[in-house]
């Protein structure tokens, strides 16, 4: 393989690792998946396919897209997606975490057990977007699903974060 | 499915992705209420439409989480990863 290739991936590690480790931290929220785990395979498997990287896009769309399939298979072997919403809310608590009131605290807490229990195609979703800054059509090569579909996506996600968030009785007006 | 259901199939996906782009904040204000306009003749769409643009800003949720904080996380994410790819070379 081209050593060329090879030398820019690496130099793009340290810029693509702290965006993806979050990115992925946020979609395994309340799962018992490690991302520190999923990246050391995203990259490695990355690095040995570097062929197959057309570069019509970014590294990291194609990297998302390795890790997300990972992620995918990995809530496959561990039968995952049911156990989601058994995770305490508690779980999602992070110490780096700055509330100004504990009605806002609890509120970003449910929202985001909101969002994690969202099926895994509307959550990749909303996180891609809101948590990843992605755009629409940076979505749609990810995930290899037409603009519309992501946008209808959305949609449906947005409609059953409000009717959970309703449930859990978070304050929307 | 027959062409009128499609049609409404069709019709009702591009109502749910203006309403995305109404909540992203991408419509102007015209276009904004020809949509209200338009939804009065779907009252479940103008409920959700109404939901979803009372939802809280979802990228608070993980606001100011997840930073890498010191390079020593790195570093070893980098060491790890780095002995993976020579075990695998040779």
């Amino acid at each position: 393989m081209d050593k060329n290739r090879k030398e820019d991936f690496k130099r793009c590690i340290p810029e693509l690792y702290p965006r993806l480790h979050r990115a992925m931290t946020a979609y395994l929220a309340g799962s018992s998946v490690e991302a520190d785990d999923i990246l050391q395979e995203t990259f490695l498997k990355a690095y040995h396919h570097l062929g197959s990287f057309e570069g019509k896009s970014g590294y990291y769309t194609w990297l998302y897209s390795i890790a997300r399939n990972l992620c995918i298979d990995e809530f496959r072997k561990r039968k995952h997606e049911k156990a989601r919403s058994s995770v305490p809310v508690e779980e999602y608590v992070l110490s780096s975490d700055e509330f100004t009131t504990d009605g806002e605290r609890d509120d970003v807490l449910l929202l985001r057990k909101a969002i994690a229990q969202l099926p895994e195609l509307l959550r990749s979703v909303v996180i891609m977007f809101t948590i990843d800054g992605m755009t629409y059509p940076e979505i749609a090569e990810v995930t290899g699903i037409n603009e519309q579909t992501i946008k209808n996506r959305m949609f449906r996600a947005r409609n059953e974060l409000a009717v959970m968030l309703k449930k859990m009785g978070v304050d929307q007006s | 499915m027959n062409r009128e259901n499609r049609r409404s199939t069709m019709k009702r996906e591009d109502i749910e992705a203006k309403i995305v782009d109404a909540a992203d904040g991408r419509l102007s204000e015209k276009e904004r209420l020809e949509l209200e306009e338009q939804l009065r003749a779907y009252p479940g769409l103008l409920q959700s439409y109404y939901d979803i643009m009372n939802l809280p800003d979802l990228s608070s949720a993980y606001r100011g989480c997840w930073q890498i904080e010191t390079t020593s996380e790195f570093m070893e994410f980098l060491r790890i990863l780095k002995r993976r790819i020579l075990k695998r070379e040779q």
